[in-house]
């Protein structure tokens, strides 16, 4: 009796313990996933357009490579530099958008350009990156910018 | 008698009313390549408006979604703007690139010449969107409107003393937005000088080929005189 006794507070102590290793286990892989950085556009001028990333917190649906292509198709004539998966905010739209993204950097077309500014004093500058935000579920375009 | 007389008028009425349909139809907008040398410069063909250095406080129109011939590589685009000085504006329209690659595009400048752009999903060609620009609606922001509903606010570097809407192409081998029988029309066009009132611009044209046709206090329509339909 006392050894039944004995076993079954053991086996619960061992429990409690596997139960903290498995918890710092789980902990310490999610806080070791890096923030996405994209080579091209940094984090502030990524915030100009009230756009963050941030590690992505599940797996996609649709391969890079796909995401890749429909961004390219999106803005004929540019390249791919980098696509990466990421929680994706764009805190200026309205609502605001909070998404699981594929976040695909191009290196724009020869030629690419936006709206030129105002009338009589143009600029025409050649954008240096276009960043295509496609939904990691579907593959569906939410946003692109340029700067 | 009064019955026959009835009738005679209804058909006539029947006739003159399909006369006025016919006149009031809008063909159906083509691209239409104007057939020009690719010169690489910029031209703009619209109204704009300048309250005599008072802010601005906002800007819309009703602008057709036309769909243009572009020149490979290049872009045609309409919009409405808020401005300061020649490097700061503020912009929401359409733009489309070649291969009919479409978008809602706005733009803004964080500070003179250095502007930001982001594509939205575009509106459907061949319909009408109102455009909105707002300045300070929110303190301290640029409000861009489609249809009346916020989708974008980016943090104002300036405050606007202009409001523009025109017609846009940045190669004299596009084809500027707009045929002599399908224009492209921005109505309805208002700016915010206190408070909201007819834009009552001052129309502007690159070169005379762009055609712009103030029509009222509030539409000017605009086309590339290359094209017909």
């Amino acid at each position: 009796m006392h050894d039944l006794m004995r076993h079954r507070v053991i086996g619960f102590v061992v429990l409690i313990c596997l139960s903290f290793v498995v918890l710092a286990t789980v902990s310490a892989s999610s806080s070791s996933v890096p923030e996405p950085i994209l080579s091209a556009v940094s984090a502030a001028d990524l915030a100009s357009f009230g756009i963050d990333l941030q590690a992505p917190s599940a797996s996609s649906q649709v391969a890079p490579d796909s995401a890749a292509a429909t961004a390219v198709k999106s803005f004929p004539g540019s390249s791919v530099s980098q696509v990466v998966l990421a929680s994706f905010s764009d805190n200026s739209r309205v609502p605001a958008i909070h998404r699981l993204a594929w976040v695909v950097t191009l290196v724009p077309g020869a030629g690419f350009r936006g709206p030129a500014g105002t009338a009589g004093a143009a600029t025409n500058s050649a954008p240096s990156y276009i960043v295509v935000f496609l939904d990691a579920s579907t593959g569906a375009f939410i946003e692109a910018i340029s700067g | 008698m009064i019955l026959r007389y009835l009738a005679k008028l209804l058909g006539s009425s029947l006739v003159l009313s399909s006369f006025i349909a016919l006149g009031a139809a809008t063909p159906a907008s083509a691209k239409c390549e104007p057939f020009r040398t690719n010169d690489g410069r910029t031209y703009f063909d619209g109204w704009s408006r300048y309250p005599n250095g008072a802010t601005v406080g906002g800007v819309y129109a009703n602008i057709l979604n036309y769909s243009p011939w572009v020149y490979p590589n290049n872009l045609a685009t309409a919009w409405t703007m808020l401005s300061y000085g020649g490097g700061n504006w503020a912009q929401v329209g359409w733009i489309e690139y070649s291969g009919g690659v479409r978008y809602t595009v706005i733009q803004w400048t964080i500070g003179p010449n250095n502007s930001r752009t982001k594509y939205l999903s575009p509106q459907s060609v061949g319909s009408t969107t109102t455009y909105t620009v707002l300045y300070n609606n929110t303190p301290g922001d640029f409000t861009f409107q489609l249809n009346g509903a916020t989708v974008d606010k980016e943090t104002a570097s300036f405050g606007p003393t202009t409001g523009d809407n025109f017609g846009e192409i940045q190669t004299l081998a596009d084809q500027m937005p707009g045929a002599s029988q399908a224009q492209e029309v921005f109505s309805n066009a208002h700016i915010y000088v206190g408070g909201w009132q007819p834009f009552s611009g001052t129309s502007q044209n690159d070169l005379p080929i762009f055609k712009v046709n103030v029509l009222s206090s509030t539409q000017t329509n605009i086309w590339d005189s290359a094209c017909t339909t």
